[in-house]
């Protein structure tokens, strides 16, 4: 890498960017203008009001009996006008008064027979004036209270602590600085994911989008510079501002803060255990969390942004990524979360979570060390898209041709497989009808929903695509035999291994990550239907054979043939594993079902073939029926080293299946690796195109 | 000097069978010689000529550049070419002259020569105090002035030109033949590409005329009219492209 040149490029795009009305606003016209202006504007407004409502007087019409008594009461009260009211509930209503009080009782009575005097005051809680003229009451009832029950108590001869067996004393031991630290850790880092992403977005999408727009990305493809100092260059460039940016805002959010506190206590007094002001570590923490952040952010936004052709794309694709990195952020904040081994690798959720915990001082540098390094890893990641991305000539020179946008299919050409973006489409589409449409159906009637889901809502919308587009049905679902008859034991051995591995997966997950109990109490009632024999074929039919079908022709059939074009195969085989686990909608159930997809996908990219696919994919399902209804072969159970009535925890399988397992799996891949053919990436050959 | 040998390029279209946009080019452009492309809208001329900007790869086929193969270091063979499309624009919010500058950088030339050349191509192209403005506020023509000494900034020796006058009021254009005819004199190779036929005519030491990805004929003025017998390139052009249309039926 050629530093000169990456120290050129920062040069020249932060003056470029610096000189965009866009950014400067954004970098600067935001913190430095518009948080100080609102927020004091703001405070000003409520200090207003609270001195208005302070200082008013509060009109009380007296009702009912001993008028005099509750008069007498009332009048030590400042700020506190007894009126006359004719019509006192009206008066009330249309805010001439702002309380009622009164008693139909005989006060002096009541009160001489040891009784209750029931005092009744009225009031609108939608009225800040009737609100405070009501508190002001009962805190001087208050006194007369006590002054009445101490009098009674003498009058018995009794102390006051005999009728308060028990005196509860609480104590905030949380220092000033913690209390700040929790609830500051609530906010700040949400803020500071907010402001970083604003810093990150118009450089982001400006010296990507914007420069393929403005046509200048030849020029600069035409130097000796290389794809990975532009993409170095470029990135420093937004991470550099958008940490500025950052850095801008939260420096104005603390002066402006500091300014309203100070303002504040002026006139409320200071609050008890909490700290407006920032804390000086608070600063040094800032910075700590700042830098993977930005990175990160950075890295993302700019790979999303330089697949879009035009600076108005990219701000639509970059938006949404907006709105999902601010869940973690929120996530993050909330109370109860803290930083566990797992936690500390899932990105941004773990920046806030540090944060959080640094500012209670809980945080040590292991946790620092170990969120610094997941994050700046998933930002070399995103680099690594970036540079990947910048190596694409379809990407870079934005010739890219894009879906013909026409519903009239006789303006469609044949064609062989799907592209990238009707795949992703399709995942898209068919994952809402599973969530809005398939749940629903499930809820009401799990058996029969699962089938309308699976048939319905998957096979059917599949096939249409496929017949909609005009491609080729054989290719897209890989309709053809296996190229070897090897590939079927090889396929079955692989699938026979993975099951038991996956199982033993799902073993260590359920340690570290325990799937309540409600998930199996709904499965349960589906399983009872396996009690009988018929029952257990109708079982076998919703569980094994339906998706079985019915998910391999959306997945390894739709999804493998978009993306054969983007992807080498190795890559195939993850996104769509990945999809897979994706689409059972459970966090629990991710890690089993993406092996298993990429399992599938595998086979049927090494075996040209859905088929043996399908047959695992059923023998799998399966045997998953036969454990939950308690139907597998007691030597098996026994070869596992598992009970059949699996309510307890379930042990690691014994050693020597998982030995075996593994030994069946590479026998497979053997069997299914032998005499096959390179893999071909799927570029349609000549012949396929004539067969289409 | 600048020598290619059987260079193709095929696109991959989604489910389709790939489009080959260049097809078996094979050609060379001595020192000092000017050699026209020619040939219509989407005939494949800004591929060929990306190719050999090594912007874009060829699919099969070699290329070089004096005695480097633009293939083995790509990165680095940039520094021997100046490439400049029709399209081209300029870093709007910069200056003409910070734009030079960054390029300068770019082409690892350091400080004093990029000022020096600066000053001497700012005499070159007559570019006055345009070179202090904002890219944004000058006009096509002095744009595209600006683009010219950004290509020979850093003295190439092959010079790859995509259609520099699209576009041009009949002055600017005028310049921009004048560029090159003085980029000739010192030495230079140069490639340019147009669909003005008077322009291919006027300027060219050689014409190539390219049609569907494939060069169909090439040679100096007076070859081609032998070849055709016709006496001005457009009726060259139109009586190979029957010939091309009648032996691809």
């Amino acid at each position: 890498m050629n530093y000169r040149r990456v120290y050129a490029i920062i040069r020249k795009e932060i003056l470029d960017t610096l000189r965009d009305k866009r950014t400067l606003i954004m970098m600067v016209g935001v913190p430095v203008v518009l948080y100080p202006v609102l927020l004091v504007l703001g405070l000003q407004a409520a200090l207003l009001q609270h001195t208005y409502l302070d200082e008013r007087e509060s009109r009380v019409a007296i009702t009912g009996r001993d008028q005099e008594i509750l008069l007498e009461w009332l009048e030590p009260i400042t700020k506190l006008t007894v009126v006359t009211s004719e019509h006192p509930e009206r008066d009330l209503m249309e805010g001439r008064v702002d309380a009622l009080i009164g008693t139909q009782q005989n006060i002096q009575e009541v009160l001489g027979s040891g009784g209750s005097v029931v005092i009744n005051i009225r009031f609108d809680n939608t009225e800040f004036s009737s609100m405070d003229a009501v508190s002001r009451i009962e805190s001087a009832l208050q006194k007369i209270f006590q002054e009445l029950r101490l009098e009674r108590l003498v009058k018995l001869n009794i102390e006051e602590s005999y009728i308060r067996p028990l005196d509860i004393q609480r104590t905030n031991v949380a220092p000033p600085e913690k209390t700040t630290g929790s609830i500051l850790g609530l906010i700040l880092p949400m803020i500071m994911v907010l402001v970083i992403a604003l810093g990150a977005f118009y450089p982001a999408v400006d010296i990507t989008a914007g420069e393929k727009e403005r046509g200048t990305f030849e020029s600069l493809l035409s130097t000796p510079t290389t794809k990975l100092e532009i993409v170095t260059g470029k990135f420093i460039t937004v991470f550099l501002l958008a940490v500025t940016t950052g850095v801008l805002n939260l420096a104005s959010m603390a002066a402006t803060t500091t300014y309203m506190a100070s303002q504040l206590s002026t006139v409320v007094g200071d609050s008890q255990g909490f700290d407006f002001r920032l804390p000086i570590e608070a600063f040094y923490i800032i910075i700590i969390v700042i830098i993977p952040l930005g990175l990160l952010i950075s890295a993302i936004m700019m790979s999303i942004a330089v697949m879009a052709k035009s600076f108005k794309e990219a701000q639509n694709y970059v938006t949404p990524f907006f709105l999902i990195i601010l869940l973690p952020a929120i996530l993050g904040g909330m109370p109860g979360t803290s930083l566990t081994p797992l936690s500390r690798f899932i990105p941004i959720y773990n920046v806030v979570l540090l944060f959080k915990e640094l500012m209670m001082g809980k945080a040590g540098l292991d946790d620092v060390g170990a969120v610094f390094l997941s994050t700046m890893l998933f930002a070399i990641l995103a680099l690594q898209i970036a540079v990947w991305l910048f190596h694409r000539e379809d990407v870079v020179l934005s010739e890219e041709r894009g879906i013909p946008l026409t519903l009239n299919r006789k303006q469609l050409p044949k064609r062989v497989h799907l592209t990238p973006t009707m795949a992703v489409g399709l995942y898209c589409v068919l994952f809402l009808f599973l969530i809005y449409g398939g749940t629903a159906f499930q809820e009401y009637d799990l058996a029969k929903g699962i089938l309308i889901t699976q048939w319905g809502l998957l096979a059917i919308p599949t096939l249409l695509l496929v017949w909609f587009v005009k491609a080729n049905f054989r290719a897209v679902f890989s309709l053809s035999m296996p190229q070897r008859w090897l590939h079927w034991p090889g396929a079955l051995l692989m699938g026979l291994g993975a099951v038991i591995l996956i199982i033993q997966v799902g073993i260590w997950q359920q340690q570290y990550l325990p799937a309540p109990t409600e998930l199996e109490i709904i499965m349960e009632d589906l399983f009872a239907l396996g009690k009988d024999t018929s029952g257990l074929f109708l079982l076998l039919l919703i569980i094994a054979f339906t998706p079985a079908v019915c998910e391999e022709l959306l997945f390894r059939g739709a999804l493998v043939s978009g993306f054969r074009q983007w992807l080498r195969p190795w890559g195939i085989v993850v996104v769509v594993g990945l999809l897979f686990g994706l689409f059972h909608i459970s966090i629990y159930r991710l890690l089993p079902t993406a092996m298993l997809g990429m399992l599938l996908t595998f086979i049927v990219l090494r075996g040209g073939s859905i088929y043996p696919a399908m047959l695992v994919h059923i023998c799998n399902n399966s045997l998953a029926v036969f454990l939950a209804t308690e139907r597998m072969p007691m030597f098996l159970y026994q070869f596992l080293g598992i009970s059949p009535d699996m309510t307890d925890t379930i042990p690691n399988l014994r050693p020597v299946a998982l030995f075996i397992a593994v030994l069946l799996f590479v026998s497979g891949v053997i069997l299914m690796e032998t005499g096959c053919r390179k893999p071909t990436k799927g570029n349609p050959t000549q012949k396929d195109t004539k067969s289409a | 000097m600048l020598r290619t040998e059987n260079l193709r390029r095929e696109y991959q279209i989604a489910g389709e069978a790939p489009l080959v946009a260049v097809r078996g080019a094979s050609f060379s452009v001595a020192d000092g010689e000017v050699l026209g492309l020619l040939g219509p809208n989407g005939a494949g001329k800004t591929t060929l000529l990306r190719i050999l900007a090594t912007i874009i790869p060829p699919t099969s086929g070699q290329c070089w550049i004096g005695d480097r193969n633009i293939s083995d270091n790509p990165d680095h063979i940039r520094r021997h070419i100046g490439f400049l499309s029709g399209n081209t624009k300029l870093y709007g919010r910069l200056t003409g002259a910070e734009v030079l500058r960054y390029f300068g950088r770019l082409y690892d030339m350091s400080e004093t020569s990029i000022e020096q050349r600066i000053i001497k191509l700012t005499q070159l192209l007559d570019m006055g105090d345009i070179i202090h403005r904002r890219c944004e506020t000058l006009s096509t023509g002095q744009t595209q002035k600006v683009n010219l000494a950004r290509v020979i900034l850093h003295d190439p020796e092959v010079l790859i030109l995509d259609e520099p006058t699209l576009g041009l009021d009949i002055i600017t254009s005028q310049s921009v033949i004048e560029f090159i005819i003085h980029a000739r004199e010192r030495g230079h190779s140069i490639i340019f590409s147009t669909h003005y036929m008077d322009e291919a005519e006027r300027l060219c030491d050689r014409i190539a005329l390219i049609f569907k990805g494939a060069i169909m004929a090439i040679g100096t003025k007076k070859e081609l009219f032998e070849l055709t017998g016709a006496d001005n390139v457009q009726d060259v052009f139109l009586s190979l492209v029957n010939e091309y249309k009648e032996s691809d039926a």
